[in-house]
């Protein structure tokens, strides 16, 4: 029996195949690396003769701190961004949803949509131009009587910055899933809602968010998996040392550890640190999502 | 021009469009530590290429000759780790085939291979993870002591000890002779050498301040002798229109977001990445290794603080990289520059030439209160470690190629001008190169009495070059001289010329102004594990306190750096210089 069925799906699994083999070779293979983080890790003498000190690396990260605030920017960071990309995507997408002019809501989704193209080595550069301190930002900004803000070095400022940025670069992507639910609601429902006499603002709040409200649940828990990654690349291109102390994520700091300073102990060490807490997050919200909305995987 | 100046220890040129990292190279480059590691040692012999060698490589090792040719040719593969823009070839050559390379294959029948070609940060971290993966190429170059020790301690290069004694010239082992005997001495491990160390006399690049004189005239000012009347200049060059272009928009000190350097530390008696002995007779960490270090440093972050609120320093310099901040020295937007001898040949050079009326004079660096003027001094100023990595059949290649940059570009007895004047920028296009340490007292004497006499009957080929270069500017007054190709007769002049930067310098050691580095041992265990961390604090705090932060926040780290890591360093430091001093 199994091998009849073996055999009739064996073009199946053959196509499988190379997925496979990369997810063992890029994804399981390293895992071996973490060893690292129980060692004094001398890249040239290798894993088998690097010096073993146990939790060492971990001890001596909680002395220097350094790991609180990098946790707590990670945290808060990338709550703030999925709180807001949500929200905008939904509002927009409640928006876009009113529009009666069929290419005019084309165009206008494609403008949104377009800067979740673009790198943000490019878009580094451009919004450092513009947020510079005598940028095109702070040049309005001292039009109506505001003082420049020093929106890059300014640790009280640069979250917002991030997830200003990241809201408009993501929130036309997020459109498209709400949009797709927005339209899988029942028309008969807003048929009903208009015979009994119910506005645009009325249909919205009794008959769409309702409709969409499993979606956004799971949208949001499903986001939870990835709290920990706020996003290397953004932090990455518009970052400097005069905000370490309030931008610096787990990814830019094992970056810069690891890759600049080749502190592969250290840096291996928090990686793995963030991959156990991911992991937990990832299997919590794929319980919530589960009980919520009934979405499984497996 | 010529090669005295450092262009490595001025901050590294960093690149203004940072590298993306995608996460696919990251786990690729976690694979390769993993199958470097996993597998024991990987020699990748493919990338030394040598072509029907077999039969004939005992003659080959036979030719003790330092310059002999390679017959038949040999071809090593090496890295090239000053590959940046600042190199300007002419007639089509590039990084493979310019006059160096041509020459190491005519005179010593050497072809270089090069895997990568790279310079700054992105060369930085080419060289970690060329060290991690495992795969070296032949003979390359180590950037710090601490990766010394890791190729060391893991047995993956050569000891160099008997090659370099039987294959370097008279003229490269004169390199290290005399004072700089040190530099060998401090890189033996075991009494053995592992590599050829690239150094330079630190008096070369030694720390002095810069300032624009034309400015200081225009404001009717003096030459500040002291701190106070320099702190009072660079307020007066932001606030007074020293450009006298009736606009509010010069500033007195360009800072970057890296900090300042140790010139501006040293009129407040802090010394950065320095050990000096403390009261106790202990070594301890230059900046905040003790309770008057700190004390220091910490009247050197509230000077720093006081001129951010009041904008001699630019608001935004958190942000700034240093491409910008040399913008900013090229335009003319600062006057007051804590740097080192060597920038007359940098951004100042580029500065005179978009603004005729620049000029710029190096001033000694001053302290505050009438106390002793005090400058910080690193005797050892290493810049690399040339290496060969385990295994390779033709170490001497390494002295080999040493030895004929050293004839073709140091030596003056044999250097000629075909190679002296090629592609500016120091001879970065060569992939190893040494400086002549002796000198630079030397030229600048010898250029002193021959500007006074007008005789050159006794000047080298290369002190000639000076003379002429100097001569130009000085007599014509003529700064379109250095707009010529390469021509860098305002710089020399301001390097060697009267009133520059040697100057300067020769007055520091008649006056005996230098507090040196009193640690030249190998970097130490928890040096190499913990500085990193320490450092990223440091460069933290400082920026926090700059813009504005309570100078609590450094007091605190002060007294957590010990638990960080410091103490652990500064017990190895100490115990090294125990030794030392008894074995002395």
């Amino acid at each position: 029996m199994f091998a009849e069925k073996f055999k009739r799906q064996l073009p199946l699994h053959i196509m499988l195949l190379p997925a496979v083999i990369l997810v063992i070779v890029y994804n399981y293979g390293p895992m071996f690396g973490l060893v690292m983080a129980f060692q004094n890790f001398n890249p040239a003498e290798g894993f088998l003769k690097s010096e073993w000190v146990g939790l060492g690396n971990f001890s001596y990260l909680m002395k220097v701190g350094d790991i609180h605030q990098v946790l707590w920017n990670t945290v808060y960071i990338s709550v703030m961004k999925i709180a807001a990309e949500t929200l905008a995507a939904i509002v927009l997408a409640l928006l876009l949803n009113e529009l009666r002019h069929r290419a005019y809501k084309r165009v206008v989704q494609t403008v949104i949509y377009f800067p979740h193209f673009l790198s943000w080595i490019i878009l580094g550069g451009i919004f450092r131009e513009l947020l510079a301190y005598d940028g095109i930002v702070n040049n309005v900004l001292g039009h109506v009587g505001v003082s420049p803000v020093i929106f890059l070095g300014d640790n009280k400022v640069f979250p917002f910055v991030l997830v200003a940025t990241h809201v408009w670069q993501q929130a036309g992507f997020g459109i498209i899933v709400y949009l797709a639910a927005i339209s899988g609601i029942n028309p008969q429902l807003y048929e009903a809602a208009v015979m009994d006499g119910a506005g645009r603002l009325a249909q919205i709040r009794h008959i769409t968010l309702p409709g969409i409200k499993s979606i956004i649940i799971l949208m949001a828990t499903l986001s939870l998996g990835s709290i920990l990654d706020a996003g290397f690349g953004q932090v990455y291109a518009l970052y400097g040392p005069a905000v370490y102390k309030s931008g610096d994520v787990i990814d830019t700091w094992v970056y810069r550890m690891g890759l600049l300073d080749a502190q592969y102990s250290i840096a291996t060490a928090v990686d793995m640190f963030k991959s156990v807490v991911s992991f937990v997050l990832v299997s919590i919200s794929y319980f919530m999502a589960y009980k919520f909305s009934d979405y499984h995987i497996f | 021009m010529k090669n005295h100046k450092n262009d490595r220890s001025n901050k590294k040129i960093k690149n203004t469009l940072k590298q993306a990292i995608s996460c696919a190279s990251c786990m690729g480059i976690v694979l390769a530590l993993l199958i470097s590691g996993g597998c024991g040692t990987v020699q990748s012999g493919k990338e030394a290429v040598q072509p029907e060698l077999s039969g004939s490589s005992s003659a080959v090792a036979e030719n003790m000759d330092p310059l002999g040719r390679y017959e038949p040719e040999i071809t090593v593969s090496m890295v090239h780790q000053n590959g940046d823009q600042t190199v300007k070839f002419k007639n089509g050559d590039t990084f493979e085939n310019n006059v160096f390379t041509r020459a190491y294959k005519e005179m010593l029948g050497i072809n270089v291979k090069y895997l990568w070609v790279a310079s700054g940060d992105d060369e930085a971290q080419k060289t970690n993870l060329m060290i991690a993966s495992g795969s070296l190429p032949d003979i390359f170059m180590l950037d710090s002591l601490s990766q010394y020790e890791q190729l060391v301690k893991a047995d993956k290069i050569q000891d160099l000890t008997d090659t370099f004694e039987k294959y370097a010239t008279a003229y490269t082992k004169s390199i290290y002779s005399g004072e700089f005997a040190r530099e060998l001495e401090a890189v033996k491990r075991g009494g053995k050498l592992y590599t050829i160390p690239w150094f330079n006399d630190y008096n070369a690049i030694i720390s002095m301040i810069w300032i624009r004189s034309d400015w200081l005239n225009n404001l009717n000012l003096q030459i500040p002798k002291t701190g106070e009347e320099l702190f009072k200049v660079a307020e007066a060059f932001t606030f007074n229109d020293p450009d006298k272009n009736g606009k509010n928009d010069t500033y007195g000190i360009p800072m970057d977001n890296s900090g300042i350097e140790s010139a501006f530390w040293n009129v407040f008696h802090s010394y950065p990445g320095i050990w000096t002995k403390d009261s106790a007779g202990k070594l301890s960490y230059g900046m905040y290794g003790s309770k008057e270090q700190a004390d220091a440093t910490k009247a050197a972050l509230l000077k720093l603080q006081e001129f951010y609120k009041k904008g001699v320093i630019r608001k935004d310099f958190t942000t700034i990289e240093d491409a910008q901040l040399s913008e900013d020295i090229i335009s003319g937007k600062c006057g007051v520059l804590f740097g080192t001898a060597s920038r007359p040949y940098f951004q100042l050079q580029d500065n005179t030439k978009t603004d005729a009326k620049a000029d710029w004079i190096p001033l000694a660096i001053p302290s505050l209160n009438g106390t002793k003027q005090t400058i910080s001094a690193s005797p050892l100023n290493q810049y690399g470690f040339y290496v060969v990595r385990k295994g390779y059949e033709h170490p001497e290649a390494l002295v080999k190629l040493l030895n004929l940059y050293n004839k073709l570009e140091n030596d003056p007895s044999t250097v000629t001008q075909e190679y002296l004047d090629v592609y500016g920028s120091f001879f970065k296009a060569a992939p190893v190169r040494l400086y002549e340490p002796h000198t630079f007292f030397n030229d600048y004497n010898s250029l002193k009495s021959a500007i006074e006499s007008g005789d050159t009957a006794k000047l080298t080929i290369i002190q000639k070059q000076y003379y002429e270069n100097i001569k130009a500017f000085s007599d014509a007054g003529d700064k379109t001289f250095t707009n010529r190709g390469n021509k860098t007769g305002w710089a020399d002049f301001k390097y060697y010329g009267p009133g520059g930067a040697a100057a300067v310098a020769e007055t520091y050691n008649k006056n005996g102004l230098y507090v040196y580095d009193e640690y030249f041992g190998p970097p130490t265990k928890s040096f190499i594990s913990k500085q990193p961390l320490i450092d990223k604090k440091w460069n933290q705090i400082m920026m926090d306190i700059i813009t504005g932060a309570d100078t609590a926040e450094f007091d605190s780290f002060v007294e957590s750096y010990g638990a960080m890591g410091g103490d652990a360093i500064a017990g190895e430091v100490n115990e090294w210089f125990e030794l030392n001093q008894k074995s002395n």
